[in-house]
């Protein structure tokens, strides 16, 4: 396991106890569906499961099959994107 | 030039004319978002916004060169957006783009809009009189409710 920073927005801040940021432990190699899993799970976010995406370190992960590396530096970045509305 | 901002500050328009505008061009388009005052006939009161900010400049900044890519002749362009509250009639996004003709900037301001719209990583919550207040959806995004169910008729 490594650990790496994870960032919430929006509605998913909300449903996670209003934090916009932690640090998490996951696997060094994972798939982006497995991760987004592991995370719902962990912070409340099963409601918006089906609606939610995950970028990392800045970059949308549109792919669930996608398999995620982390470094042991602990300086990977994740964040959890609700449907984007800006404008 | 590019320009991107975001800005917990009102949006000042003739500001921006006056970055974008240029010598050799004979156009400025403007495509300015506002708080509209009623949601399904709610009474709105205000927007309040929220961004990851390291990833929508970085967004931005694609966009503008994707406009580029589209629209070589486009000489400046500038993408705007305020953050926190946004009361009613005020600007939340300003694009603003110039070129020696105007088709190009008229054209450029609709497409980075709605490219705006569908990937640049920032939210907003309508507030209502009553005090109740909800998470929007831009329906260009590809994971909004709205977008899946599309899929889902398609």
């Amino acid at each position: 396991m490594v650990e790496v920073k994870l960032l919430f927005f929006a509605k998913s801040r909300e449903l996670a106890g209003n934090i916009s940021s932690t640090r998490i432990q996951v696997p060094a190699s994972i798939t982006c569906a497995d991760l987004l899993t592991l995370i719902c799970d962990t912070f409340n976010l099963g409601l918006i499961r089906d609606n939610i995406i995950l970028a990392v370190n800045e970059q949308y992960c549109y792919d669930p099959n996608q398999v995620l590396n982390f470094t042991t530096a602990g300086n990977d970045e994740i964040a959890v994107i609700p449907p984007l509305s800006g404008g | 030039m590019n320009f991107v901002e975001l800005t917990l500050n009102p949006l000042d328009l003739t500001a921006i004319s006056n970055q974008v505008a240029d010598e050799t061009c004979g156009a400025v388009s403007f495509f300015v978002g506002t708080t509209r005052n009623n949601f399904e006939g709610q009474q709105v009161v205000s927007l309040e916004y929220e961004c990851y900010e390291g990833m929508a400049r970085k967004v931005m900044v694609q966009l503008c060169e994707t406009i580029r890519a589209k629209w070589p002749d486009v000489k400046n362009c500038a993408i705007f957006h305020r953050l926190g509250c946004v009361p009613v009639k005020e600007a939340s996004v300003v694009i603003a783009i110039s070129s020696p003709h105007r088709q190009t900037s008229l054209d450029a301001v609709a497409f980075g809009i709605n490219e705006l719209k569908r990937n640049v990583p920032i939210w907003k919550k309508e507030v209502y009189a009553d005090n109740e207040s909800t998470w929007k959806e831009n329906k260009e995004c590809e994971w909004s409710q709205d977008a899946i169910n599309n899929n889902n008729k398609a």
